[in-house]
């Protein structure tokens, strides 16, 4: 191991420490599941209400349940379906993803309006 | 008669099955693209033998067949933007004497999960991706530990044997 190893890989692990203590500071509760196809909003519901809502992409699906304030997907037809394995989210900035299908499920709180990206 | 044709042979299989291992076994962490790139020990071991052009050539021809068994147009894509992004950064430090085989395998894996996460975006249009982006660097930086380590152990066995010709 030589000098700069350590320079790399000690500012490389100083970066990511920070940015995800950041995302993980700006969560707050949540309160409407929000579902994006293509970065579009397609679908949106309360966390607070008990729901199903099947996500069609042309041939494919997302089936997303939102259930005890948690919103996750149960199931899909994508090849993996990490998007099934990434779980229950409830707080807002959470997301699931499912990149075969450019299906993302996110909360968001509509006390402070966070506009993270402002397409044009 | 030559050796070097036989070992890169070996090495681009070596790579390919490294990878397609890797491709079938899912990750336990729930975060999509997130893969160990362990292919990447040949890749490093090979530029630390044979030299820069070859081990693009044997990279090159694991995509290649990784993209055919897989049969997913995609894959080719992630795959040649993560190598493109992790030769360019691991060539200059190779040369640069500054840094040991340990701090360019790290900056291999990690350029090379950081090109797959941009990728993902440009594809997706997802920007929200990059909060992913930290997670993916440490992963890279503990893939890229193991197969610096790796390559360190392995080098020193590999001057032993003469790679280029047959001796008669």
């Amino acid at each position: 191991m030589k000098k700069w190893d350590y320079v790399l890989i000690g500012s490389l692990t100083l970066i990511s420490v920070i940015w995800i203590i950041i995302i993980l500071g700006s969560q707050s509760s949540g309160e409407k599941v929000v579902v994006k196809v293509n970065d579009k909003v397609i679908y949106t519901a309360l966390l607070s209400e008990d729901s199903e809502y099947l996500i069609k992409t042309g041939n494919d699906y997302n089936n997303l349940v939102i259930k005890d304030g948690e919103a996750y997907i149960d199931d899909a037809n994508c090849k993996g379906l990490d998007c099934v394995r990434m779980g229950h989210i409830s707080n807002g900035g959470e997301s699931i993803i499912c990149i075969p299908h450019s299906v993302i499920v996110t909360i968001e709180s509509d006390k402070d309006n966070n506009i993270d990206f402002v397409s044009e | 008669m030559y050796k070097k044709t036989a070992f890169l042979g070996l090495f681009a299989c070596l790579a390919l099955i490294f990878s397609y291992v890797e491709a079938i076994v899912p990750l336990p962490i729930p975060v999509p693209g997130v893969k160990l790139g362990l292919a990447n020990v040949l890749i490093v071991i090979c530029l630390y033998t044979y030299g820069v052009k070859e081990a693009v050539a044997i990279n090159f021809v694991r995509i290649i067949l990784l993209t055919v068994l897989f049969a997913n147009p995609y894959s080719f894509l992630y795959s040649l933007a993560g190598a493109v992004i992790s030769m360019a950064l691991m060539y200059p430090l190779y040369k640069s004497k500054g840094f040991s085989i340990i701090g360019v395998s790290v900056a291999g894996a990690v350029g090379h999960n950081t090109a797959q996460i941009l990728t993902a975006m440009a594809v997706t249009g997802i920007v929200k991706l990059i909060d992913y982006l930290p997670v993916l660097i440490i992963s890279g930086i503990i893939t890229g530990l193991i197969i610096g380590i790796i390559g360190k152990i392995i080098l020193p066995q590999l001057k032993k044997i003469d790679l280029e010709r047959v001796k008669s």
